[in-house]
């Protein structure tokens, strides 16, 4: 257990990398460092705007996966 | 090359297009680039085909043949500057938003979640993820964006998971800090409040 607090709910917030013994273990060492259920919300509403945002302003161009069909027809 | 792995590939690989480009799209911050980095990262994955171990995970083998052409032709062609400092990172502590926001900006954002991280924008989310310096916008990037796992992103970036984690980290903080000086030059806190 590494002492990136942030880094931690970001583990529990992904649901990744984790047992749930380890969720566990992430849980009672956030609350031992004070960090609360509004503190974890607010870096989830966070982390969510990032992929929002990232989503919304990466549409791919609608040819690019016919322009790759094309390329592997080629090699 | 067996027709099982090309059915396979046509099956899982071709549907990622979407989610690899806009990976691409933000390592690379160029939509152009990112086009030529999936349509390249295609070609190699196609190619290579017979390294690729049916029933294996196609997407994190796709991902880190796509993080490392952008490595290999993409960054080494654009050295950036390191915008923010590591000493700045190192004072920063873990909820620098949140504590930021809790007792600078309770005034006005009585809850700071609905009432400024709600308000900034799209574009004020990706211009803090576009000012990371490369090696941390590429691990939040794959990891916090696109979902891979700790060992796939190392694997991506052919570097150990502590890096990874170390990455992670710094870059997350100084998103923070970068939302946080956004927040405040579009009004969401006091003008009075100190910059980031």
């Amino acid at each position: 257990m590494d002492d990136d607090l942030l880094g931690l709910i970001y583990e529990l917030l992904n649901h990744r990398d984790l047992s749930v013994e380890q969720e566990k273990l992430v849980v009672e060492e956030l609350e031992l460092h004070g960090c609360c259920a509004d503190r974890i919300d607010f870096e989830r509403r966070v982390l969510s705007r990032f992929r929002e945002a990232a989503l919304r302003g990466g549409e791919c161009p609608k040819n690019l996966r016919t322009k790759i069909q094309a390329l592997l027809g080629d090699i | 090359m067996d027709q099982v792995r090309r059915r396979e590939f046509q099956e899982k690989a071709l549907p990622l297009v979407d989610e690899l480009f806009g990976a691409a799209l933000r390592m690379s911050r160029n939509p152009q680039a990112a086009e030529d980095l999936v349509a390249e990262a295609f070609a190699k994955a196609w190619k290579s085909l017979d390294q690729f171990q049916p029933g294996t995970n196609m997407r994190a083998w796709l991902y880190r043949i796509l993080t490392n052409a952008y490595i290999n032709t993409y960054r080494k062609k654009h050295r950036e500057p390191e915008k923010v400092s590591v000493d700045a990172y190192e004072k920063m502590d873990d909820f620098h938003l949140f504590n930021r926001l809790s007792s600078e900006a309770g005034g006005v954002a009585p809850d700071p979640v609905q009432t400024v991280v709600d308000r900034l924008t799209d574009e004020d989310f990706r211009k803090a993820l576009d000012g990371l310096a490369e090696e941390y916008r590429t691990a939040v990037v794959l990891y916090d964006l696109q979902g891979l796992s700790y060992q796939e992103v190392a694997d991506s970036l052919e570097v150990p998971i502590g890096t990874v984690r170390s990455r992670l980290s710094r870059g997350r903080k100084i998103l923070q800090k970068s939302l946080w000086r956004h927040a405040r030059d579009a009004g969401l806190v006091p003008a009075g409040a100190p910059g980031a």
